[in-house]
């Protein structure tokens, strides 16, 4: 870890994601991300491409937009990137919301799997279950009598 | 528009960060969201209680929430609980160990009502402060919530730089200034008898001992030396290495 800023800002690293799809990216951009911090410290080559294997090339670009961001972020006030981040998250639909969630869980980015997640629970806050199916198009599964069951497990939390 | 199906396995990932009442009501969308929030153990490990719910938890409820972490609770914040007793809450402490010291510096804050405003402690004088009386140091609870590392920590502002904000082990510090010294650049700081920090320019000021140059502490002044003549000193290392080498002569 003898490593300084100067020697890894000049560093170019490849990243390569599931769908073949090659990114040349700054080392300090590819370090805000955990998995790949520690992949590339037991990389004998920094020059052969890092294969992110979960992550399309359409959501790793995404990916990158945010981490080139945050890596320098010196420029930026701690507000001005805050209203970037909300605008970043508010530009993406719900799917590709879900696949940059599970590449950030993947990746271990902490900063925007927390951006992410929290962007996709205000989705949820304040509306009905009824509404939160709608929206997230998830099917009810249960039966009436289930239904009614589970209504009456935490009545504490519900009643008015 | 597509057909309605199981939720995005993403949406489980979402379900830690919402409050208490949205998350519970969760269950009742699905069959795999109810049993996903019935029996994993990793959505119940922070638990935050706030309003509207406050008021309604009791200590048999927050008994029953609580052991859905199976003894595994990291965070437990009962903000504005008042049907809490001290006992409902000692049980729930005593059956997850893993309740680290920050989470119950969350309930000692959300119990203390009003906390005066905390004004920047400085590392070297929280040290010479006269044993660190509630009066200097005007606070309630002494430690806080390190920004740094998010530990309970004592934590120290800088003189110099007003958003250097954080325990000593985060940020270390000059031990006669308080200003904070680079960990990597070790031509940031001096080399001193007792290994402790000094940043650059107080070492340069500091006396020295004669034979090894290296400055000894104001600090521990009373305990290693006597006065200072004009003449200067010799450190205590030294002393002892020219005693050793008399007698091997």
């Amino acid at each position: 870890m003898a490593s300084t800023s100067t020697s890894t800002l000049s560093r170019k690293l490849i990243l390569k994601s599931s769908d073949g799809e090659k990114f040349e990216v700054d080392e300090n951009v590819a370090m805000q991300s955990q998995t790949i911090k520690h992949m590339i410290e037991d990389l004998d080559d920094i020059n052969s491409p890092i294969p992110v294997s979960i992550v399309t090339g359409t959501i790793l670009s995404k990916v990158i937009e945010y981490c080139k961001k945050h890596a320098t972020e010196d420029s930026d006030s701690d507000e001005q990137l805050k209203q970037w981040d909300k605008e970043y998250a508010n530009n993406m639909d719900l799917n590709t919301l879900y696949y940059l969630l599970l590449a950030a869980n993947y990746m271990e980015i902490k900063g925007l799997l927390e951006l992410i997640t929290q962007c996709v629970a205000d989705m949820i806050k304040g509306k009905s279950p009824e509404e939160i199916r709608a929206h997230f198009n998830i099917k009810n599964d249960f039966t009436p009598q289930e239904e009614a069951n589970i209504r009456n497990e935490n009545p504490w939390a519900f009643e008015n | 528009m597509e057909v309605a199906g199981p939720p995005h396995q993403a949406l489980y990932f979402v379900l830690a960060y919402l409050p208490l009442q949205q998350f519970l009501q969760m269950s009742q969308l699905c069959k795999s969201l109810r049993d996903s929030i019935r029996d994993d153990v990793l959505v119940w490990l922070n638990l935050v209680v706030e309003k509207p719910l406050s008021r309604r938890l009791t200590d048999r409820i927050l008994m029953n929430i609580t052991s859905k972490a199976h003894g595994r609770l990291r965070t437990l914040a009962l903000l504005n609980c008042f049907k809490i007793t001290d006992d409902g809450l000692l049980k729930v402490v005593i059956a997850n160990p893993l309740l680290t010291k920050k989470e119950h510096l969350l309930i000692l804050e959300s119990c203390i009502t009003k906390t005066p405003e905390n004004k920047p402690r400085f590392y070297h004088k929280y040290w010479s402060s006269s044993f660190r009386s509630i009066d200097e140091d005007a606070r309630m609870i002494d430690v806080e919530v390190c920004p740094k590392c998010e530990e309970v920590k004592l934590v120290f502002h800088c003189p110099k730089e007003t958003e250097c904000i954080g325990c000593i082990q985060c940020i270390l510090r000059c031990e006669v200034c308080g200003r904070c010294v680079s960990d990597e650049d070790e031509d940031d700081q001096g080399e001193t008898i007792c290994n402790d920090v000094v940043c650059l320019d107080c070492w340069l000021r500091l006396p020295k001992c004669n034979h090894c140059n290296k400055p000894f502490f104001p600090r521990h002044a009373d305990e290693q030396l006597g006065p200072l003549g004009s003449l200067g000193f010799v450190c205590e290392v030294c002393q002892a290495k020219s005693l050793t080498q008399h007698g091997q002569e």
